[in-house]
């Protein structure tokens, strides 16, 4: 697959707080490559860094198979960006700002215009055209700030939490765009913090911590790097204190809690308890109610290799 | 040029701070102009407005009630405590004289022994000094009728007789009229507009600067976009700083456009060469504004900060410069301050340019050396915002 972007060795420090330790990231054309980390790890450096809007200390950066620097307006050419906030000019109305920034890569009137509208389309604001911003809500300007960021037409998409405070419907809307925007042969580099997000959209995910990647690979290969299994609830009365080391002294359970009317059994990885423990409880005569079982997922892996302890 | 036309977009979206910074302090100095006038029309006495109660009913009260309705257009007013209540607290009359009864017996008995005068009751307008003098001029009636009395041997009807013949033959009426200056370069209700329009130019401009361009700002989040976009730094900050220029064009044309319309009348006469020149500072001037608001730009400052500093340094700017007092009538301190100030070379320009009465070298040369000086405070300005500016992107 041909690699589109291509970091080695990345290093950025603050004075002397190191942002960035030997970070390398490569994508191929026509991913969507999830950058998950907690919040301070070094995600919106990486990105600054690939878009040459920080200077670092050292390693090479590769874009489209050539080395980036802040002059390489043609690669420049080829890159959005969405940022975190949204970012527009309330000055505007939705179609100015479109075509404000779409004109900033864009020289042709013609061309321009019908760019603006295919992005207006693509993100169903075309009805809100001459609408200013904080006309909007908070759905339909986080969409705008998509169509700012994606009207030229970029090879290569930075998504920086692109759903932050939005409702339901309109995620959903936005991760659908960014799929099509994949099919239509972009690459996309999302950063977030929504791991159900990342698992249903990326195809690859690295997740960072403390300026480095500590792990990479599909959501299926990241849950197997991790000491996670299936989660079985079960709705019943208070176990016993026997009953609750009688559970976790199965080979399938890592552990077992009680907690508000449900007894919650993290499984070992690649084993399903569901059996054994429900047969430890009838064994015990404790009473049953609702019992679900769910897969790992990817929250569960970030936690695992982040920590869970809060960050500051 | 995307990013130029980019922020002009924006800056002109700012339709409040036009209407304010433009148009309403353009019209502020229109409104001035107006007051002062062209200083031409034909010379008026003024005259103050007389009330007269005499209580005394004596010949010597009848000729100062005589003398003090000469001074002025008399006005009726009845001999009650709230009438004379009402007219001095409704500034009803300029002047309201209360002779009291037995003065003229009192006056001359005084003027016998040698003893002091009885008083004279008046209420002088609080409003304006038209009172006070016919006031003088009545006392001074008193005061001749005294001496006609104390030195001689006439009676008081005599020595009225005696002091009205004099007065009579006194009075000296002096023609007044307005001497027409040699035609000055430039009207001088345009030069009053001028000068006031150094607000706008100046303090104008910088707002609409730092408040317009301020969503462009490197601290706003729209500068992720701009950093990423296809464009080198030198080309980004060029284009940021012609926007900035940009907008102080288009006010220094938007405000001497509104003045040649509301001037128009005075205008038509005047040499359109020396109206031209005087265009020279001002729009140096607006570019100090520009530059001024490029500062404040690049340093990030808030809206109501950019406010605040383009009002007071217009405020005082166009005090020190001479808008508001004339630079003649300022203090040799003052003076000296005024001329490290940017607006102090340009009401000297526009005042040298008023003053002539054709164009010549020596005008043009001493105008454009005062554009000159006003554009080196444009640079100074526009130097100091983008090193600040580049100080804060590294900090």
């Amino acid at each position: 697959m041909e690699e589109i972007v291509s970091v080695e060795g990345l290093v950025k420090r603050y004075g002397s707080r190191v942002a960035l330790d030997h970070f390398d990231l490569h994508i191929g054309r026509g991913e969507i490559f999830g950058l998950l980390g907690p919040n301070g790890c070094g995600k919106t450096t990486a990105i600054n860094c690939v878009l040459q809007l920080l200077s670092y200390d050292r390693g090479t950066i590769r874009l489209f198979g050539e080395e980036m620097a802040p002059d390489r307006r043609d690669l420049k050419r080829r890159v959005g960006v969405v940022p975190q906030q949204v970012a527009v000019l309330d000055e505007l109305t939705v179609r100015e700002n479109v075509d404000a920034f779409c004109a900033l890569y864009v020289r042709d009137r013609r061309e321009r215009a019908r760019l603006v509208d295919e992005a207006l389309d693509f993100v169903g604001l075309s009805g809100h055209a001459r609408q200013r911003p904080r006309q909007l809500s908070g759905g339909l300007a986080r969409r705008l700030n998509i169509a700012c960021g994606i009207a030229h037409g970029p090879e290569l998409l930075f998504l920086d939490e692109p759903t932050v405070a939005v409702d339901p419907q309109s995620r959903g809307a936005i991760l659908d765009g960014i799929c099509h925007l994949r099919d239509a042969g972009a690459t996309v580099v999302y950063t977030s913090h929504y791991m159900e997000e990342v698992e249903q959209i990326c195809g690859r995910v690295m997740i960072m911590d403390a300026g480095r990647a500590i792990a990479e690979g599909t959501c299926d290969e990241l849950k197997r790097l991790v000491d996670v299994g299936e989660k079985i609830v079960v709705e019943c009365a208070p176990p016993a204190p026997e009953v609750m080391v009688g559970l976790e002294g199965l080979p399938c359970v890592a552990r077992a809690a009680y907690d508000a009317g449900e007894l919650k059994v993290d499984c070992t990885p690649s084993a399903h308890g569901l059996v054994d423990v429900l047969e430890a409880l009838a064994a015990a005569g404790v009473e049953v109610g609702r019992v679900w079982s769910e897969p790992p997922t990817l929250n569960d892996v970030f936690l695992e290799l982040c920590g869970r302890e809060l960050r500051d | 040029m995307q990013l130029f036309r980019f922020a002009g977009r924006v800056v002109l979206r700012h339709r409040g701070l036009l209407a304010i910074y433009v148009v309403a302090l353009a019209a502020f100095g229109w409104l001035m102009a107006s007051y002062v006038g062209t200083g031409s029309g034909p010379y008026e006495a003024v005259r103050p407005t007389v009330a007269v109660i005499d209580r005394d009913g004596s010949a010597v009260s009848g000729a100062l009630a005589a003398w003090a309705a000469e001074e002025g257009e008399l006005v009726e007013l009845p001999d009650t405590t709230y009438a004379l209540q009402d007219a001095a607290a409704k500034d009803l009359a300029n002047y309201v004289l209360v002779i009291p009864e037995g003065y003229g017996e009192g006056l001359e008995a005084a003027a016998r022994a040698g003893a002091e005068p009885p008083a004279l009751e008046c209420v002088v307008s609080y409003s304006d000094a038209r009172g006070s003098l016919a006031d003088e001029r009545v006392r001074a009636g008193a005061q001749q009728l005294y001496a006609l009395l104390a030195e001689t041997d006439l009676t008081a009807e005599e020595a009225v007789g005696v002091a009205r013949q004099a007065r009579g033959e006194a009075e000296t009426r002096l023609e007044v009229g307005v001497i027409e200056a040699e035609e000055a370069g430039l009207p001088s209700d345009y030069l009053v507009y001028m000068q006031f329009s150094t607000y706008a130019l100046f303090g104008g401009t910088a707002i609409l600067v730092a408040c317009g361009l301020r969503s462009l700002g490197r601290d706003q989040p729209v500068t992720q976009r701009l950093l990423a976009a296809p464009l080198t730094e030198t080309a980004r900050g060029a284009q940021l700083a012609l926007a900035c220029l940009g907008v102080g064009l288009a006010v220094w044309a938007a405000v001497e456009a509104l003045g040649a319309l509301w001037c128009a009348g005075s205008l038509a006469a005047a040499d359109a060469r020396l109206v031209l020149l005087a265009q020279a500072p001002l729009l140096a001037l607006a570019c100090v504004g520009a530059a001024f608001g490029y500062l404040l730009w690049s340093l990030g400052a808030t809206g109501d900060l950019a406010h605040a500093a383009g009002n007071i340094g217009s405020m005082v700017l166009t005090f020190l410069g001479g808008t508001w007092v004339q630079q003649a009538s300022m203090g040799a301190a003052v003076t000296a301050v005024a001329r490290l100030t940017p607006v102090w070379w340009v009401v000297h320009a526009l005042g040298e340019v008023y003053a002539a009465t054709g164009t010549t070298g020596g005008l043009v040369a001493s105008v454009a050396a005062q554009t000159g000086l006003t554009a080196l405070f444009a640079v100074a300005l526009a130097a100091a915002g983008m090193a600040l500016g580049r100080a804060r992107r590294r900090g």
